[in-house]
């Protein structure tokens, strides 16, 4: 039995006190701040803030590069932890350790060296510039950097799984006569489903609030290649502070209902795996 | 000393793990908890130390009320079940925690834990680390480090559970000896009535979360209370009596080639099981389709020349009926 | 020993049924390769190559000689400490407490503590700039007599350590509690918390500790970019210790309480260092990302070269002003930091993995 009478170990008021305290001064009150502020405005201005068109075009523009970005990420790393997981090959342990990479580099300098490798003189913007390709101050761009970011949510979810996953039920698939393609289509995609789902769902959150990086990468022109939280500062600076609150609002309660359905996710397929 | 629970109710949400349990322990015991796993005997164990807190009832050690005490103040020495070793702590340091928190001198905490080195067989392995053990030495320095701080009371929840079962044969006498020399008042939990008859001086067998019966070994065996008693502490063959139950150990039937007396049933030999110093036969009843175990030592097996297929007749020597054969 | 490690060799690789076709495993290793050095690989090179384009000289030169630089450096090592001590200790009591005890709302507590991951961190900013900026909740009442608002986070601060001393030292038995202690200790924990808590106010104005009518900067300031550091690595120390103290369960603790170790031995002598290759890695987590923070630190520091710009920021700056190289300088340095936690992750991993073998 995981937990113990609260009277038998020492310490339940204390830790329970500091931890809700802690989260409350830190994490509840400045949330329900937000919520306070943008309580002042009638629901007239609230709408008229949070639906211009810049801003509407701003949403499209996280919410799309977060879906595609993650979408891309969950492709190159599901191929990734698949490779790290089943083959051996020279610089294996080194690959798995830089895939935590994007986790632990400052997003600022991911954004930085991101911009600096897509333009026209950059390492890479050199040969793909000349082909149309603009990686730099464009959607791509922003696109580029949030694969960046969000594949370690993906191959760190799935490699666990493929770990773990039976290798018996595979070689049952070939004893029936299965070709290899078969017996990965059929046996073994549908039992990585709900880790692909939370890798998904990990890394779609992530790119939904990234900043740090996009505004490198982004050029920030209103209208084309600005994201929402861009959209907030600029009120900001403004001092526009109960319009800027609207749109966090807005960001907020997306992110939010995204954390409960990652939850939900999680629980689910927990229960799928028994 | 002795230990008294009286009136003690635990429950886990909608489970009742254990419903108004009251029982003695006296002084100098060794006492063991048996029965079937999640009849409560875990759970009254760590009430006794303070490790899980009662819903309801008393807990006394001595004369005194421990009911609301602490753990660390009942001075209880307790083996878990996973030994629960300080995995980042040596041997020694493991045996001399007890003291170290009592604030004992470290020349006076060597000495005892090299007592105890000594005690448990361990003399010179006192530098290592407990993964660097076997399971039975790990167990043993469980043993040792609960016993270090000279508790009034030991507690030893399923000590050899986890052991195979050489090692197990092993320390059941072991600990057997253990408590001749040292004395102190035990209980341990088993769901095995081979160990518990072996090691303890008395028994007490729980079914869910209730005692069923408390006594000697022999008592218990030779007298069991009812049903539950008589079944869990061994094969048991049930065959119609008149108009009830009857309840018969296999050692305690015979068989015979001709028709015995009343009582005495037809049956077809279907399996013969002949390692060991009695032999395990396995027959069909002819009339009412019941299997039925009898054990018959190897000569009268040799002499009756009973073999596979042979219709025989069986009666019993001692039969036991219940009121709550029903069940 | 080299016949066991080729024996064990044999007994790893994939059996027959389990194995891909030669092709698909040379083109997805190639595949798997060029994604990890494209998206990585090449960037990290390509940091340390454009901030030692112009030479070593020039690249010491960028980091030392530019004192808006130098300062940005400073400020972020000024605010990280305070970031690591309130996580470390909310990280411990939050992993003790969810992984120990059974409480009602301990699931929402749970999902409370990943927030701070799924909030933008512009909005972090926002939201501390609404409490605390000039026309914020708290806004007037700083600018007027901030200082003298001081008074009661330190009267908090008193009664949080009195509340340690008295988890401490109180004594456990009931029995040995009088009065209306034994009967409602909680009232009287409360009632003494409160108590405590107004006596420490009205002493320090009484002998007038901190001035009145002297403005407190929170935001545009330090003790702005400690709170959304704080609460931006919140989670980390949390979320490393608590599958760690799941796995290792209570029984070395309650063994430890059972043979007479009091509620502050047990833990220095058993939680902690059960837990403690977890915490050094929420530690090194917690420091890559509070060195790291960019969105939340840009709203609430204002931006301001050489007074509350952070490395990230500085980096920001000095790319707004075409000064790749020095902008460069700085991000090599957290590139650096983002390396070596890389590579204490993988000694800790190997640590563990050889820790797993030896134990039960």
């Amino acid at each position: 039995m995981a937990h113990v009478n609260r009277s038998v170990l020492p310490g339940f008021a204390l830790s329970l006190g500091y931890t809700t305290f802690y989260l409350g001064l830190l994490v509840v009150v400045p949330i329900a701040a937000v919520f306070l502020k943008a309580s002042t405005l009638t629901f007239g201005d609230f709408w008229a803030t949070v639906w211009t068109e810049r801003a509407r075009a701003a949403y499209l523009l996280t919410f799309g590069a977060a879906l595609v970005a993650s979408l891309a990420a969950l492709a190159l790393g599901t191929l990734v932890a698949w490779v790290l997981v089943r083959y051996e090959f020279p610089g294996k342990r080194l690959v798995d350790a830089l895939i935590d990479l994007p986790l632990a580099l400052p997003t600022a300098v991911a954004g930085l060296v991101y911009a600096s490798l897509y333009v026209e003189k950059g390492w890479l913007g050199r040969y793909l510039v000349p082909l149309g390709i603009k990686g730099a101050y464009s959607r791509l761009g922003i696109v580029l950097v949030l694969v960046f970011v969000a594949l370690p949510f993906v191959v760190r979810t799935l490699q666990p799984v493929l770990e773990e996953l039976d290798g018996e039920t595979e070689e049952a698939a070939a004893s029936l006569g299965a070709s290899r393609f078969q017996t990965f289509r059929h046996v073994i995609l549908p039992a990585l489903y709900p880790a692909l789902l939370t890798g998904f769902a990990l890394s779609f959150a992530r790119a939904v609030g990234e900043y740090g990086s996009v505004v490198f990468i982004s050029g920030n022109m209103p209208h084309r290649t600005e994201i929402a939280p861009i959209l907030i500062v600029a009120r900001l600076e403004e001092f526009a502070y109960a319009e800027a609150t609207a749109i966090a609002v807005v960001l907020l309660v997306l992110s939010f209902a995204m954390l409960v359905a990652i939850n939900v996710l999680e629980s689910w397929s927990r229960r799928r795996a028994g | 000393m002795t230990i008294s629970v009286s009136h003690v109710v635990k429950r886990f949400g909608d489970f009742l793990a254990l419903d108004d349990v009251s029982l003695e322990v006296p002084d100098g015991a060794l006492l063991a908890l048996l029965g079937p796993s999640g009849c409560g005997k875990t759970t009254l164990l760590r009430i006794i130390a303070g490790l899980e807190v009662a819903d309801a009832g008393r807990v006394l050690h001595h004369a005194e009320d421990v009911t609301h005490d602490a753990a660390q103040d009942r001075n209880v020495g307790f083996v878990f079940q996973h030994y629960a070793l300080f995995r980042h702590m040596t041997i020694a340091d493991n045996i001399g925690y007890g003291l170290r928190v009592r604030g004992v001198g470290d020349r006076e905490r060597a000495a005892r834990v090299d007592e105890l080195l000594h005690l448990i067989r361990l003399d010179g392995h006192g530098d290592r680390y407990p993964s660097q053990l076997s399971g039975g030495q790990r167990q043993r320095v469980a043993l040792a480090r609960a016993l270090a701080a000279r508790p009034r009371v030991l507690l030893l929840d399923e000590p050899f559970g986890a052991l195979d079962a050489k090692v197990r044969q092993e320390l059941r006498r072991w600990l057997r000896r253990l408590h001749e020399e040292i004395h102190v008042t035990s209980v341990f939990v088993t769901h095995d009535q081979e160990e518990a008859f072996e090691v303890a001086d008395r028994v007490v067998v729980m079914n869910r979360g209730r005692i069923e019966q408390a006594g000697t070994p022999a008592d218990v065996f030779e007298q069991p209370a009812n049903a539950f008693v008589m079944d869990f502490l061994g094969n048991v063959n049930r065959l119609p009596g008149r108009g009830e139950t009857v309840f018969v150990r296999p050692h305690e039937m015979k068989i015979a080639r001709e028709r015995g007396g009343d009582g005495s049933l037809a049956a077809t030999i279907v399996h013969v099981n002949p390692t060991g110093p009695m032999v395990k036969v396995q027959l069909r009843a002819v009339d009412h389709d019941a299997l039925i175990d009898v054990e018959v030592p190897a000569e009268s097996f040799a002499e009756l020349a009973l073999a596979h297929g042979d219709t025989v007749h069986v009666s019993p020597r001692r039969v036991r009926v219940f009121a709550d054969a029903a069940s | 020993m080299p016949a066991e490690t080729k024996k064990l060799r044999v007994e790893i690789r994939p059996r027959p049924a389990r194995e891909d076709p030669p092709w698909v495993r040379r083109l997805a290793i190639a595949a798997t390769l060029a994604i990890v050095a494209l998206l990585i690989v090449i960037p990290v090179v390509n940091v340390f190559s454009e901030a030692l384009a112009d030479g070593i000289g020039a690249y010491w030169a960028n980091l030392t000689r530019d004192d808006d630089t130098l300062h940005a450096i400073k400020l972020t090592f000024t605010v990280l400490p305070f970031a690591l001590v309130l996580n470390v200790l909310f990280g411990v009591a939050a992993a003790y407490a969810i992984s120990r005890f059974e409480f009602p709302g301990r699931a929402v507590l749970t999902a409370l503590i990943d927030l701070p991951f799924s909030v933008s961190p512009v909005v972090t900013g926002l939201m501390f700039v609404l409490i605390f900026g000039l026309q914020g909740y708290l806004g007037p009442a700083l600018r007027d007599d901030g200082h003298a608002l001081l008074a009661y986070p330190v009267a908090l601060l008193l009664v949080a350590v009195l509340a340690v001393a008295y988890a401490i030292v109180r004594p456990r038995n009931r029995r040995a509690r009088r009065g209306l202690w034994k009967l409602h200790p909680a009232l009287v924990v409360a009632g003494g918390g409160a108590a405590v808590f107004a006596l420490a106010v009205a002493a320090q104005r009484a002998l007038g500790v901190w001035p009145s009518g002297k403005s407190l900067e929170v935001i545009f300031a330090v003790p702005g970019l400690i709170l959304v550091t704080s609460f931006v690595t919140a989670p980390f120390v949390a979320r490393e210790l608590i599958p760690v103290m799941d796995a290792i369960g209570p029984e070395e603790e309650l063994a430890a309480v059972s043979l007479g170790a009091s509620g502050w031995q047990m833990f220095w002598h058993v939680t902690l260092p059960n837990v403690k290759w977890g915490l050094v890695y929420g530690v090194i987590l917690c420091t890559a990302r509070a060195m790291g923070e960019f969105g939340a630190a840009y709203v609430v520091s204002g931006h301001i070269a050489g007074q509350t710009d952070t490395m990230p920021l500085r980096i920001e700056k000095l790319f707004q002003e075409y000064n790749l190289p020095g902008s460069f300088a700085v991000a090599s340095l957290l590139t650096l930091v983002a390396l070596a936690t890389l590579v204490v992750k993988a000694r800790l991993g190997r640590e563990q993995a050889r820790r797993a073998k030896g134990t039960p």
